[in-house]
């Protein structure tokens, strides 16, 4: 309890420090997905209740701070926090390079689930070309900014010692296999 | 026999997920706005992004003022803290002049539209790439009101969307939901000016036939009721007609700086649906 408490407490602090930090950005660089980098490190390095309450948490945030439709963030971070598991859980992740590559995975999942919502509710009434032009280029932002946070965050091998979790037995046991 | 408690984790997420779902189908339905939400989760939230701005502000004032000075001049000492002194006096009275600047301008637009105003100062900007607002310091404790036009003398800025006691959500007029009812000013054509979330608006709805140049000023046309008549909206920068469809492309510049707000002004007068 406590431990979800103080994560939730220092990635409130990153998500204000950074709606403060974004507005030093000129208008045509789209604002990095900060909450997207975290949700992808949580589905890393904590299990299903923790990490995706936690990430449906940020998401919830994201949307309150943004002013836009409640739910919206908080759905595509949860799908987005479930597709990082499932992938992770299927291949195994040593690299820093491979968690990177995953929030260009995870930014195109989540905003092809905000894309999809928004246009199921008639909101999106920009031209497709524009959209994912806006979509490459918000990805690649936040992919570009996502080192800074995982270089320092430990690699699945490290994770799979604590086997907490299927998805970290299996990532051990292959790099056991491996001979990692 | 399957054991809840072990799955008391799984079944609160899954019970979350369908909650939201619902959440956002009653949303976009109409049905409800999320105003209370927004609400409750701003009001603890605003303090805190308060102060990280004034931190933030701080050491930014500082960075600029001393340590990049600092660097600067290293060769003689004695000379350095003389030009130090004067330049750290000379860039104190560029910042007081800067804001005086501001809030003349500020005064500028008081005297130009006609309506009473709030000045109010920007602390914070959207951390989603899919809405582009502002948060401003001021809200119903100020005597904001959903729906009311936010200006600068550059121009139009945006409208308030969301509020709490003592800050603002404004939805800029970049945002792809953002439509204002403009005039060309040159040739008074109507049209609707539509953010498409990046740092541009589009003009829509101009017939092909119709004379429009790059470099006409966009002015609000005042129907609608929400932006007063004769604010500038922006300047158009490309116009294209396709070989069909009835209208033309006409992008437009917004003229506010969006992303060099520092003070804007909230223009008090009664919000009415209809428009945005």
């Amino acid at each position: 309890m406590f431990k979800a408490l103080g994560l939730f407490a220092v990635g409130m602090l990153w998500l204000i420090v950074a709606t403060t930090l974004v507005g030093f950005l000129p208008a045509w660089l789209p604002a990095p997905d900060v909450v997207l980098i975290v949700v992808i490190l949580f589905s890393f390095q904590y299990p299903l209740p923790l990490g995706g309450g936690l990430s449906f948490s940020f998401g919830l945030m994201q949307d309150v701070l943004s002013g836009g439709v409640i739910g919206l963030n908080a759905l595509s971070k949860m799908v987005v926090f479930f597709f990082s598991r499932w992938i992770r859980q299927r291949f195994y992740f040593s690299t820093v390079a491979s968690k990177i590559a995953m929030v260009f995975f995870g930014g195109m999942v989540d905003g092809l689930v905000v894309i999809v919502i928004l246009f199921i509710g008639g909101m999106l009434h920009t031209p497709a070309v524009v959209l994912a032009r806006q979509l490459l280029f918000q990805i690649l932002f936040t992919g570009l900014l996502s080192p800074l946070v995982l270089v320092i965050t430990p690699t699945v091998s490290d994770l799979g010692e604590r086997g907490t979790e299927d998805g970290f037995r299996y990532g051990h046991k292959k790099a056991r296999a491996r001979g990692i | 026999m399957v054991d809840l408690r072990r799955r008391r984790g799984k079944i609160v997420i899954i019970c979350l997920l369908f909650c939201v779902v619902v959440l956002i189908v009653f949303q976009i339905g109409g049905g409800y706005e999320g105003d209370a939400l927004h609400k409750v989760g701003l009001r603890p939230l605003s303090p805190w992004q308060r102060a990280f701005h004034w931190i933030v502000d701080s050491v930014h004032t500082a960075f600029q003022n001393h340590v990049l000075l600092v660097n600067l001049k290293e060769e003689n000492r004695h000379i350095q803290e003389e030009v130090r002194r004067l330049k750290r006096e000379n860039a104190e009275l560029r910042e007081s002049a800067q804001t005086l600047e501001r809030l003349r301008s500020l005064l500028l637009l008081k005297a130009r539209v006609p309506a009473a105003m709030i000045a109010a100062e920007v602390v914070a900007y959207s951390p989603s790439a899919w809405f582009r607002t502002i948060v401003i310091n001021k809200g119903q404790r100020d005597g904001v009101k959903k729906g009311f036009p936010v200006v600068t003398l550059e121009g139009v800025v945006g409208k308030v969307m969301r509020i709490s006691s003592s800050s603002s959500v404004v939805l800029l007029v970049i945002d792809r939901n953002s439509s204002v009812d403009c005039l060309v000013e040159r040739t008074r054509m109507r049209g609707i000016v539509e953010g498409e979330g990046g740092g541009r608006c589009y003009l829509r709805y101009v017939p092909r036939t119709e004379d429009i140049q790059v470099g006409d000023r966009i002015i609000t046309s005042g129907l609608g009721g929400i932006f007063p008549k004769g604010l500038s909206m922006g300047e158009v920068v490309r116009v294209e007609k396709k070989e069909y469809g009835l209208f033309q492309e006409i992008e437009v510049m917004p003229s506010a700086d969006l992303s060099r707000l520092e003070e804007v002004m909230v223009i008090v007068s009664p919000a009415r649906e209809g428009e945005g």
